[in-house]
């Protein structure tokens, strides 16, 4: 039998693992992209110098490190990702090097790619690990700061913490309520540090720095009984949809755009509406009157989950972790297509019970693998 | 480490744990309660040490243990106790978890205790009258999403198996000579050094334990108990507990105590055979 019952699985390296070299060979295309060996000299460009076009082929597109000399001139602006020695120097001292006023030494302060627009010089971060945000994203955050001045901050994945304004919520007791002192008082009984908010990007400001996020409709709001996954950024691309039912609407999974995916039970009442769709639109306010209570920022889970539901919500997650193992692109498709694959594989390893004991098995990376490169081939087959 | 999970989420977590039947709790990577993470090792993979391993965890903690031996000269009016507790030199660091801090001086102190408990009594680091062999254990935790001390002491132990040890060449009795050990150029050989195993078992509501935990099973667990396993003896002392939340720490019934020996009892037998 494979690992379902064992205590301890146990995989073993070869001992000559310390010869590999570790070095990584990088592709000759990731090279070219890159184009990692030009940025080692720094570029020395005086001021005098006429020809605009070699200029520009120069500096854009060249990748640069933090600290890394960018440009000495006076010609060019700093922008973002840059700072200059100025900017370093204390002000007492300010005063000493006035001779040195016209040359500008313009440096990197993060990892990315030099780009010029006019006598512009930026520098854009090449992090993809880090989330984007964009307008319209459809996120999950974590808040982690609740400040004073009516505003939450929440952790997106990203660079900087989001920002969610009290006026950005739904309050309990209806829409069209004004906020008043009482709210403010009561902002930490609405969402507390730790909560799971499932929200849209409502604007980007200060060069992706400042994110401003809104929960103002029902389908967003706090999470509630289910758990979280974080994967790799890049495995979730954007779509029209980002909230999936699955095992006939039981089940809600919401791929949030900035690599936080939340699986859920949902309560079948609530899909019923949900089905309704466009006949529902025009009660659709006094109907946020009534679904805006308290109850919406609540912590306490649906009491009426059983063992079942249970089994089937950690199903999913493995399901998404193991997807997220073979870096496959999430996907509503790839989760359905692998939940059969599951359901498959139990039966050609003669296991028959779907207790919560042999669920493990999905877990060893090896099954994961080779579930992995199954997707891959059935859709291949498909096309 | 730390990761900061919503109220709702633990309360989920708690949830699936807590039942009067045993057959209806789940955890949430649908392990049974018995069951440990998967782990991937490579032995002796520093070419510079006398035993090393490096082991992964299936949440991807990833930890480095390498031992060193050198030769002491020691000091013959030391007591065992102290003699050992020199011998032994536990070195561990987690970058997360400042130096110094509470967490990592009781692993460390575990750790240290594990070895030097079992080497009371024998002879197995002297090397003549005069000298014996120090050991140098460096841990490095380069990535740990738990609280690391149960896949830590697998790879301690696992390093102290695969231990190599200089062969002496010269005469062991030098009390009365005044004389250098000398060893063989190549020859290395195997001293098992005992090293016993921490488990870490966690302790939600009244009756469920939770094997090797991971942490947001921490996050939800009533307390946690960390118990050393070797194999001959079975479970020795000593019994520790440790919290690791403030929202469900509450204390137990000692007589999960018992039953958590039982446990490590059998859970303990089945990973030195896999080992």
């Amino acid at each position: 039998m494979s690992a379902a019952n064992k205590i301890l699985n146990v995989i073993t390296h070869s001992k000559d693992i310390g010869n590999i070299d570790f070095n990584i060979q990088l592709s000759n295309e990731a090279k070219e992209i890159y184009n990692f060996e030009s940025s080692d000299d720094d570029f020395d460009m005086t001021s005098d110098s006429d020809d605009e076009e070699t200029e520009n082929k120069k500096l854009v597109n060249q990748m640069i490190a933090p600290g890394d000399l960018v440009i000495r001139s006076n010609e060019y602006m700093k922008g973002h990702n840059t700072y200059t020695t100025e900017d370093l120097k204390p002000i007492a001292f300010s005063g000493e090097e006035t001779q040195k006023d016209d040359e500008l030494n313009i440096y990197s302060s993060t990892l990315g790619v030099i780009s010029k627009i006019n006598k512009l010089i930026s520098i854009e971060n090449v992090n993809k690990n880090l989330y984007m945000a964009e307008i319209g994203d459809h996120i999950i955050g974590q808040i982690v700061e609740v400040t004073s001045s009516k505003k939450w901050k929440l952790n997106i994945n990203g660079n900087n913490l989001a920002t969610l304004q009290l006026s950005s919520i739904n309050l309990p007791g209806g829409l069209l309520r004004r906020k008043n002192e009482q709210d403010e008082l009561n902002m930490k009984q609405l969402l507390k540090v730790g909560d799971l908010i499932n929200c849209e990007v409502q604007g980007v400001y200060a060069n992706r720095n400042d994110v401003h996020l809104h929960t103002r409709s029902l389908n967003y709001g706090k999470l509630r009984n289910g758990a979280l996954i974080k994967v790799k950024m890049g495995l979730i691309q954007r779509k029209k949809t980002h909230t999936h039912f699955f095992n006939n609407n039981s089940i809600k999974i919401i791929l949030g755009c900035n690599c936080f995916i939340w699986v859920s039970h949902e309560m079948t009442d609530r899909v019923n509406n949900n089905d309704k769709g466009p006949q529902t639109i025009k009660s659709d306010i006094t109907r946020i009157e009534q679904d805006t209570s308290f109850e919406i920022y609540s912590d306490i889970n649906d009491p009426n989950i059983d063992i079942k539901k249970r089994i089937l919500i950690s199903k999913y997650i493995i399901i998404i972790k193991i997807l997220a193992f073979n870096n496959l692109v999430i996907s509503e498709q790839r989760i359905s297509a692998l939940y059969d694959m599951l359901l498959s594989y139990k039966t050609g390893e003669g296991m028959e019970t779907v207790g919560s004991e042999s669920l493990y098995v999905f877990n060893d990376p090896e099954v994961m693998q080779e579930l992995g490169s199954q997707l891959i081939q059935s859709e291949k087959m498909r096309g | 480490m730390n990761v900061l999970f919503s109220k709702s989420e633990k309360s989920y977590f708690r949830e699936s744990l807590i039942n009067d039947d045993s057959n209806q709790c789940l955890r949430l990577d649908g392990r049974g309660f018995k069951q440990m993470r998967t782990v991937e090792y490579s032995p002796s993979f520093l070419n510079n040490c006398n035993g090393s391993t490096r082991m992964v965890s299936q949440d991807g903690s990833e930890v480095i243990v390498s031992c060193k031996v050198q030769l002491l000269e020691v000091d013959t009016k030391l007591d065992e106790a102290s003699l050992l507790n020199e011998l032994i030199q536990v070195d561990l660091s987690i970058p997360s978890i400042d130096n110094g801090s509470k967490l990592l001086t009781q692993m460390e102190d575990v750790l240290k205790e594990n070895i030097v408990q079992h080497l009371k009594g024998t002879d197995k680091l002297k090397v003549t009258q005069k000298y014996s062999f120090q050991l140098f254990i460096d841990i490095l935790a380069i990535n740990c999403n738990t609280y690391p001390l149960g896949l830590i002491s697998l790879a301690t132990h696992k390093t102290l198996k695969n231990t190599l040890f200089p062969v002496l060449m010269s005469q062991d009795d030098d009390l009365m000579v005044e004389q250098v050990p000398v060893f063989h150029d190549h020859d290395m050989k195997l001293i098992e050094i005992p090293c016993s195993i921490t488990f870490v078992v966690a302790i939600v509501g009244d009756n469920v334990l939770l094997v090797d935990p991971s942490e947001e099973e921490l996050q939800i667990a009533d307390n946690c108990l960390l118990l050393n396993y070797i194999e001959g003896k079975k479970v020795v002392g000593p019994v520790r507990t440790i919290q690791f939340n403030e929202e469900y720490s509450r204390s137990f019934n000692p007589k999960i105590i018992s039953e958590a020996l039982e446990l490590i009892n059998y859970v303990g037998e089945e990973v030195y055979t896999v080992l």
